[in-house]
């Protein structure tokens, strides 16, 4: 039989990567297992086409958490991060809104429309900037269970609470805000220009199945804020190499901490004795043995298909029914003969080596969601669009490019018809609209692949093409993600435990998920440090805190008391 | 000049007269003044048709809180509950209409014709949605957290709610934190099929904000609405006989039997302010009348712009009360018919609420509408016949339909409200609607009256016709209304006080606010010069 590992981490994405790279380095006995040919889930670069490398799916980094990158040295396994250096929001008038990191361009650029938003446009990058240091502790901690009285729930929901009190007066009411306000009310607050409001609330509806006008997506514009770069906030990049790059360096540096990783490897279901993980069955029979098992997978795969129902209390079964995913976004990545030519900008120029937003204003992005709401995807859907090539040339053949589209709303669920039969006009639909702003694009597409949410869900696993693996909603946000009770990366199996995007703080290439939960396992181990409920990696690193800290809250869910 | 009285209210709402009341109780010195030559505010019961009382603007008292009630003595005041055996029924275009009765097993039986799983499920959400109101209550009932400053005294008076919501279970907090924000698609989808069935209670939803059932904080709304007398699964609701103004009139009696005034066309010009204090209010007459602290009803906008005045209260505030969302996007229309609209059995199923809310989804279109500052083509329809309560409303044989249209936004982005083409649209589509779901109706309609948003906020001073005094999402609750920072009843000008719908807990004839409010003014009352013993 097999030999028996400490750890078999499923999922080879990147928040699995992350959480096997650092039980490795713990010294633990780590097996990942991924169903595709290669790693990275949905951070994946592939030659789709000859000589063109595609991000065919997430294709931005910068959520990624800093210390991460430090803790793992991926820079020194390969991966080195491009910045994006401006945001072009072409308008139907052939006008447009051009930002980029010159102050006094963009003072100017906003000030053709009104100088009043020119001028609060700093103010509210600064009180963003602010609100995002003060959330970004959230990444750093394990959500306490306000429902349990435990020790480590307790004292983790008084510093919460210490730390969120401690905010001055009207930070803390901008917070509660941003948590509760829809972003177009939000940014109407601070800017009377409708495109300025547009493109900026078009980063609080990505991933999600609301329209700007829907409370709650303040609070996705803050968590695409929460970006950083070197310590730039707000700094989005790309990574050389392509997204992929980025699963690469991570799985890199869990090799060489002497991680074992499987690719084709896909596992059929954990196995479970006596209400305790022993191991894994893979699709093929095999079947591999481990103390711990961990899923990056998301919690519906998680909970209803990888273990039986009847091993999970019905409340928790209940709780991941209930769990959101709604896959809202598809993608259309192109292969391009020359550079696209905006007629709102002609010729080249550094809005190529930066984003183009396609939302020129709040009814557009409205209406893209109102098609989406009744099962259609937009006629005229939000694109957000990037040209790795022209920020990385090895993305494709010299003087030819790759431009890769993020496309709202695709809805998973039709109203009638099958994504198989609607992804050529969905496509269609993303290539007019192009078309409109991009006089040139129809005659240099030399190839086009269309992915749609189901394709998303066939090729990565991620349910109903959710790119969060579940919306970012308050409803299933710290300790509600993925539901009450098991936020703290446990499950009601003992041994079986969560470290994808389903869990806290959520989804983007940020890594924090995966390395939370590594915390918690190597608790439940009793290896290395532990990040208890609500205490700060970093802080509880410097105070050296040893094996099994103080409390281990809810362990008897883990190995603790095993 | 003496101080002649201890508070001076402005406006006759029903939180101002619940306020006067609990004040009066105390031996203050109260008056209150009020603009219209009828008290009650927006729970007025008044002659719209010759010889007809019609519930102007609230129809439902249900939610108005019973251990307040008898805390002031209100039923000794001729209070008359009426609780009609249907609570809701909706209308589905062709098919037979569902009615929820206050008697489960009916309900039970009803839904079952429509969907068996639904009917075996309704009794077990109506617990939940019971015990889920029950902990929202608790924070409703309790003043609003001072986040912003958790002196000792603060967290004191803090445990208390946090205890009671204990006591209900940490789970079922935990639960309610979970529910809050979701769409009341989303919470009615984890719990029914029935599109008939999940529209009707999705309509809990809608009053208080212009966004339709699948935006979030739906779930909070309907929950909110289900805080007063039992829900029985849909929402509080409970009627009056002699019409919703009585309650009006009995908080009046109690407050006069306590030695308070209340004056009647009487408009308030604006609020006299003294190095930064309130001293007393200027009327429109010219006459001054001071008081020791002046406590106004009236929705904050209107209370900070038009009654005190912008310079007096300096920008940064300024802009926290013009970020105030208020937008009214309901109009009410009552008809007075010579006979019942034709339905089998129509005077049990439409004696409560009366519904045009066939699916989701349409509530969903009627919302999108109003998205984009259109009336909805198709609207939904909230229907209270007050005459099965109580047919001394109308003439013999007469009956009264005052239907509450969702939605009419006060902001338009096409015409006016002026414009008479504006109104005929919009009462053209209502009828529509009703002959599709309630035929028969319009050939009943003997006279009609339509209130546009617009005229409820020049009838009633609800600005921008929102009759919430704010919108109720969830950026607009708790320690964040009416402004944040200043939840507690408290402005920036010292023994200046509000007590209306525009502060915490919110719009709705709950008379919590008023209550709360009283009951801060006489903590601070120490810090009021004079002697009120």
């Amino acid at each position: 039989m097999a030999r028996k590992y400490d750890v078999i981490v499923i999922g080879g994405g990147h928040n699995g990567l992350v959480h096997a790279a650092y039980l490795a380095r713990a010294g633990l006995d780590v097996c990942v297992l991924e169903a595709r040919p290669l790693v990275g889930g949905a951070t994946v670069t592939e030659e789709i086409f000859p000589g063109f490398k595609y991000s065919v799916f997430s294709y931005v980094v910068s959520l990624m958490r800093p210390e991460i990158i430090r803790e793992l040295e991926l820079p020194r396994h390969g991966l080195a991060i491009l910045p994006l250096e401006s945001t072009l929001t072409p308008l139907p008038n052939g006008d447009r809104l051009y930002r980029d990191a010159d102050h006094y361009r963009t003072w100017r650029e906003i000030s053709r429309f009104s100088i009043r938003d020119a001028e609060a446009y700093d103010e509210y990058g600064r009180s963003l900037f602010y609100m995002a240091r003060a959330v970004k502790y959230l990444l750093d901690i394990v959500p306490p269970d306000p429902a349990r009285l435990s020790p480590g729930d307790i004292s983790g929901m008084l510093r919460l609470g210490r730390h969120f009190l401690g905010l001055e007066p009207d930070q803390l009411h901008l917070l509660v805000k941003l948590m509760t306000m829809s972003s177009a009310d939000f940014l109407e607050e601070w800017f009377e220009t409708d495109v300025l409001r547009a493109t900026l609330s078009a980063s609080g509806i990505i991933g999600t199945f609301l329209g700007p006008r829907s409370p709650g997506t303040a609070y996705v514009l803050l968590h695409h804020y929460m970006g950083e770069i070197d310590g730039h906030f707000r700094a989005w990049g790309f990574a050389k190499g392509g997204t992929g790059a980025v699963a690469n360096a991570i799985a890199s540096a869990a090799r060489e901490a002497g991680a074992e990783i499987r690719t084709g490897a896909p596992v059929a279901r954990v196995l479970v004795k006596n209400g305790r993980a022993t191991g894994v069955a893979l699709a093929n029979g095999d079947e591999l043995r481990a103390k711990v098992i961990s899923s990056s997978l998301d919690p519906h795969r998680t909970f209803l298909d990888l273990v039986e129902e009847d091993q999970l209390p019905d409340e928790v079964v209940q709780g991941v029914r209930a769990y959101r995913f709604r896959g809202s976004s598809g993608k259309v990545n192109l292969a391009l003969d020359a550079a696209p030519d905006f007629s709102c900008n002609p010729g080249h120029g550094p809005h190529l080596r930066g984003a183009v937003s396609i939302s020129p204003s709040i009814d557009y992005l409205e209406r893209a969601y109102d098609d989406a709401k009744y099962g259609d995807f937009s006629r005229e859907p939000y694109i957000d669009i990037v040209i790795p090539s022209a920020i990385d040339p090895g993305m494709a053949p010299p003087g030819k490019h790759v431009m890769s589209c993020f496309v709202q709303y695709a809805p998973y669920e039709l109203r009638e018809g099958t994504w198989d039969e609607k992804r050529e006009a969905f496509g269609d639909t993303v290539i007019d609209t192009l078309a409109r702003y991009i006089p040139n694009l129809k005659d240099i597409i030399l190839h086009r692949q269309v992915v749609t949410p189901l394709d998303i869900e066939r090729t990565t696993g991620l349910s109903q093409g959710n790119i969060f693996q579940g919306e970012l909603t308050p409803s299933q946000l710290f300790f509600l993600r993925p539901v009450a009770g098991y936020a703290k990366y446990r499950t009601p199996v003992r041994g079986y435990y969560q470290c994808g995007s389903g869990t806290h703080p959520g989804g983007g290439i940020m890594g924090a998920p995966g390395k939370l939960a590594a915390g918690v396992v190597m608790g439940d181990l009793g290896r290395g440090r532990r990040a208890g409920s609500g205490q700060r990696a970093g802080r509880e690193r410097r105070a050296g805190r040893g094996p099994g800290s103080k409390h281990a809250p809810g362990s008897k869910h883990g190995l603790g008391r095993g | 000049m003496m101080k002649k009285y201890d508070a001076v209210l402005v406006g006759a709402g029903h939180n101002a007269l619940v306020s006067a009341c609990v004040l009066a109780r105390r031996k203050w010195k109260v008056l209150v003044l009020e603009g219209r030559p009828v008290i009650g505010g927006a729970a007025t019961t008044e002659e719209i048709f010759p010889g007809c009382r019609v519930n102007v603007a609230a129809q439902d008292a249900g939610l108005f809180r019973r251990d307040l009630a008898s805390e002031l003595g209100l039923d000794a005041h001729g209070l008359e509950w009426v609780r009609p055996p249907a609570v809701a029924t909706s209308l589905i275009g062709g098919g037979e209409p569902l009615t929820l009765w206050r008697d489960p097993a009916s309900t039970h039986d009803e839904i079952a014709s429509h969907s068996r799983a639904d009917a075996s499920r309704f009794a077990e959400w109506a617990d939940y949605q019971h015990s889920m109101a029950r902990v929202l209550r608790v924070a409703l009932d309790h003043p609003a957290p001072a986040l912003h400053d958790l002196t000792r005294r603060e967290r004191i008076r803090l445990l208390r709610p946090m205890v009671q919501a204990a006591r209900l279970g940490r789970r079922r907090v935990v639960e309610l934190l979970r529910v809050l924000p979701l769409p009341a698609r989303d919470l009615l989808d984890d719990w029914f099929a029935g599109e008939a069935l999940k529209g009707m209670l999705a309509s809990t939803a809608l009053p208080g904000a212009s966004q339709g059932p699948s935006s979030m904080g739906g779930a909070f709304r309907m929950l909110y609405h289900a805080t007063g007398n039992q829900a029985h699964g849909f929402r509080s609701s409970a009627f009056l006989k002699g019409g919703l103004g009585t309650l009006s009139e009995a908080l009046v009696a109690a407050a006069r039997a306590h030695g308070a005034e209340i004056r009647t066309e009487t408009e308030v010009d604006r609020i006299l302010v003294e190095d930064g204090a309130a001293t007393g209010v200027l009327l429109a007459s010219g006459e001054e009348v001071t008081a020791r602290c002046v406590v106004s009803g009236l929705d904050p906008r209107r209370t900070f712009f038009g009654l005190v005045g912008a310079p007096r209260l300096g920008p940064e505030f300024n802009r926290k009360v013009g970020n105030i969302q208020m937008r009214g996007t309901t109009a009410v229309l009552h008809l007075l018919l010579d006979a019942l609209p034709p339905l089998r059995n129509a005077e049990q199923r439409l004696a409560g609420h009366t519904l045009i809310a066939p699916t989701l989804d349409y509530l969903e279109r009627a919302s999108d509408d109003a998205k984009y500052g259109r009336c909805s083509s198709r609207p939904h329809l909230d229907i209270v016949i007050p005459t099965l309560h109580d047919p001394t409303l109308a003439p013999a044989g007469r009956h009264l339909a005052s239907i509450q249209i969702r939605y009419a936004p006060y902001h338009l982005r096409t015409g006016t409200w002026d414009d008479p083409a504006t109104r005929g649209a919009l009462l053209d589509s209502v009828l529509d609607v009703l002959d599709d779901f309630l035929p028969g109706t319009r050939e009943r309609i003997v006279d009609h009256r339509l209130l546009t948003p617009l005229d409820l906020e020049t009838i009633f001073g609800l600005t921008c016709g929102d009759e919430y005094h704010g919108q109720m999402g969830l950026d607009q609750l708790l320690f964040m209304r009416p402004v944040p920072g200043w939840a507690r009843y408290r402005t920036p000008v010292d023994r200046l006080f509000l007590c209306g719908a525009g502060t915490h807990p919110g719009g709705g004839v709950t008379g919590v606010p008023g209550r709360l409010a009283a009951r801060e003014i006489l903590q601070s009352a120490q810090r009021l010069p004079g002697d009120n013993s």
